[in-house]
């Protein structure tokens, strides 16, 4: 195997395993930050054990996120130098300014953390909190912007760089607002929100059926599972929203993407939508594909005269891999089969046909983390290798921009071994701090 | 001098002192356990910002040289992710020791803490030393020699000197051992440094010796904060001996202007100019007023604890 395959095997490793606890840390402020408010407006000591208990689980995962991000930072470094100099050129001031956001976090976080037990008033340790929540959204909302700009690069004169290797008319602060900025910005910020909070959806919906016999204990996961569901409830509508605005906005910005995403070999008007299959080389075709006449057409464009982009547009050594496509289609079938079922399993609690403890509910819960935490690794995977072999779209490949080191092989390898114990060992060691810290003494201490 | 190489210097003064000063805390962990509870006070709400201090310093390199980038992932890609590696370890393991019950999982899991704290720091440390003298690197075929880069006299000796000026500062600030003692580590640590200058690094020697304000305001600060030990105001002391080491890190930073690799790049030749350079200026100044907000609040809250506790 080549330098280059570690060289992306480590990044992708690195990025797959960081998503999941920047998502879980983007997510879980927000959802402490509303325990801590009902707190304050309902005087229930279970909002405030729950506000406390989960502050450790941040405290820890934090730990560890903010370590995976800063090995994501030194992987674009070290791995992909050539890429991150023509980032310093010309974008780097997202990048610049995450790093006050990422200031934010840490310091208000360690205040909350810390010194809160000095801190009286249930307002400022909320104020806290809520900055802390808003630090983190910002430092999610700051890293999309880089790659969006490898999605759509603007700030500086494209054709000089690809001409003539040289970097003209540079407008930094073109990074901030490239033309897939906000729609990239909107779906990985829902999708965040969406990924932390059903996570700890799932736990609590678990831990409540676990425990519905004992009294305190099922007031306080009622709590839980209440909190978390309104955050993945409205996280998943605005998820699918900014999904299907996602997909158009690729229709007009990355028409390549948008082909591959669709396996669309040909562009064509009344485009059928073609639902998995695979391309055939061979005889330049599609096989083995559920097939829609004109759907494509009419969800790209309203019209079945829409003309879709076709693969053949492009120079076939761009294509990206077409797998991409059974990703698209996976994500799209099971991001619309969670909505329908959310929506379902919200009209049945408003009808009081299935309780909120209900064993259907942890269920739903538990088997839809599962399909949130795959979908955003889907969705990560299908967004990233759907721009191959491009770093930065019709800019710099990936060949062009890779560190060829053989020395980084034995650090690929290293990645995935400490990834792989530090997981489970931080789930062993989170199981081992909540028991040792039960429920009934946050609740006794409160009385 | 160029602003962009100021505000990379102060930057990098910045991190240097925080992170030296949580070595210096983890020294005195390693020394004294029995005092983990008085140690920790202060570590816990501060070592997410110290780790931050560090990821500033990353990325304004990549914002103030970028062209050199290339480089630095060519030369030292290896070390880099070995020490993002064991950063994910520091992180992890300090956490975890804070939240676990069982007192001898504690002890084991700060240990793992201190041990990987002192390895990044070392990393760092010889990568730092290795832009300094040059020692290891070829750069007419952009490679280096892993070993030499590491274990040589004058890394060696820059490690020494930073582990005394830890132990100097965070045996100030936590008012632990004697005096004599604290002024003899740090003078100590002076010592090697400049035995380090004038042996592989003559170029930043000279520069300290004929600016006498870089060697002289450095040492003034860092008496002054000795002196105060001794007298009736020493609680005030640890701030001076803070500011001590920031300015001491500045003086040598200073004096390496505008080389590195002991002579052989000259910063001005790599520096970013133009508009990207303006606005990097401007939103630097942005986020250190946000940065100061922030550590403000945060040190309201720790000295009305502090006023809590006495009042207690």
């Amino acid at each position: 195997m080549s330098v280059l395959f570690y060289d992306r095997f480590a990044t992708a490793f690195s990025l797959a395993f960081h998503i999941i606890f920047a998502s879980i840390g983007i997510a879980l402020p927000a959802i402490i930050a509303i325990a801590e408010y009902n707190y304050i407006k309902r005087k229930d000591i279970y909002y405030r054990a729950l506000a406390n208990r989960l502050s450790i689980a941040l405290a820890i995962l934090f730990a560890i996120g903010t370590a995976s991000g800063t090995l994501v930072a030194i992987d674009l470094l070290a791995l992909w130098p050539k890429f991150m100099s023509l980032v310093g050129e010309v974008a780097i001031l997202p990048l610049f300014t995450e790093v006050f956001a990422f200031f934010g976090e840490s310091i208000l976080l360690g205040t909350y953390l810390y010194l809160r037990d000095r801190i009286k008033s249930d307002t400022i340790r909320f104020l806290l909190i809520s900055g802390v929540a808003f630090f983190a959204a910002s430092s999610g909302v700051l890293i999309t912007m880089i790659n969006a700009f490898m999605n759509t690069p603007v700030g500086f004169n494209i054709d000089a760089y690809l001409q003539s290797n040289t970097i003209e008319a540079v407008n930094p602060l073109a990074a901030f607002d490239t033309p897939s900025t906000p729609i990239e910005e909107f779906h990985v910020i829902s999708t965040a929100y969406l990924s932390g909070s059903i996570i700890f959806l799932a736990y609590f919906a678990f831990m409540l059926n676990k425990n519905r016999m004992d009294k305190i204990k099922k007031q306080y996961y009622i709590r839980g599972v209440k909190i978390a569901f309104g955050v993945a409830f409205i996280s998943l509508i605005l998820a699918v929203i900014s999904g299907v605005l996602s997909i158009e906005m690729l229709y007009h910005l990355q028409p390549e993407k948008y082909a591959a995403f669709e396996l669309d070999i040909y562009s064509q008007a009344d485009a059928p939508e073609v639902i998995f299959g695979y391309y055939n080389a061979a005889t330049n075709s599609i096989k083995d594909a559920i097939i829609i006449p004109g759907l494509q057409s009419i969800l790209a464009n309203g019209s079945v005269s829409a003309v879709v982009p076709g693969l053949d547009q492009f120079p076939k050594d761009t294509w990206p891999p077409l797998f991409v496509h059974d990703l698209f289609d996976a994500m799209v079938i099971i991001g619309f089969t969670l909505a329908s079922i959310y929506i379902l399993a919200l009209l049945l609690i408003v009808l009081k046909k299935i309780s909120i403890d209900s064993k259907a509910m942890m269920y739903i819960s538990i088997i839809s983390a599962a399909l949130v935490v795959s979908l955003l690794e889907m969705g990560w995977v299908a967004a990233e290798v759907g721009r191959q072999p491009w770093i930065i779209y019709n800019v710099m490949t990936v060949n062009q921009a890779a560190n060829y080191s053989s020395s980084v092989i034995p650090i690929a390898i290293a990645i995935v071994v400490i990834y792989a114990i530090l997981l489970p060992f931080t789930i062993y060691i989170l199981k081992r701090v909540f028991s040792s810290r039960p429920i009934e003494k946050y609740i006794g201490e409160y009385r | 001098m160029n602003t962009l190489i100021l505000i990379n210097y102060l930057v990098f003064a910045l991190f240097l002192t925080a992170f030296m000063i949580e070595i210096g805390v983890a020294l005195l962990l390693l020394i004294d356990y029995k005092r983990k509870d008085k140690l920790l006070r202060y570590l816990m709400p501060i070592w997410a910002a110290d780790g931050t201090f560090g990821i500033f310093y990353v990325v304004d390199l990549e914002a103030t040289y970028p062209s050199a980038v290339p480089l630095i992932g060519k030369l030292y890609a290896t070390f880099l992710l070995i020490a993002g590696l064991i950063f994910i370890f520091r992180n992890a393991f300090i956490e975890y020791a804070e939240y676990i019950s069982r007192r001898s999982s504690k002890r084991a899991y700060h240990i793992v803490y201190i041990s990987a704290t002192a390895i990044v720091t070392f990393i760092a440390l010889s990568l730092l030393a290795s832009t300094i003298s040059g020692i290891g690197v070829d750069l007419n075929s952009q490679s280096i020699d892993s070993y030499a880069l590491i274990f040589n006299p004058f890394s060696i000796l820059l490690f020494i000197s930073g582990a005394l000026a830890s132990f100097f500062i965070a045996s100030t600030i936590f008012n632990f051992g004697k005096v004599k003692l604290k002024a003899a580590s740090i003078a100590l640590s002076i010592l090697l440094i400049l035995i380090g200058f004038y042996l592989y690094a003559y170029n930043i020697y000279k520069s300290l010796i004929s600016n006498p304000l870089l060697l002289i305001l450095p040492i003034s600060i860092i008496i002054l904060s000795i002196a105060m030990q001794a007298s009736k105001i020493r609680a005030y002391s640890k701030y001076i001996a803070i500011l001590s080491l920031f300015i001491s890190i500045l003086s040598i930073e200073i004096a390496e202007y505008p080389y590195i690799f002991n002579g052989s790049i000259d910063l001005n030749s790599i520096v970013i100019a133009g508009s990207e350079a303006y606005y990097l200026t401007i939103f630097f100044a942005g986020g250190i007023i946000l940065l100061a907000a922030l550590l403000t609040i945060m040190l309201y809250f720790g000295l009305i604890s502090r006023q809590v506790k006495l009042k207690a």
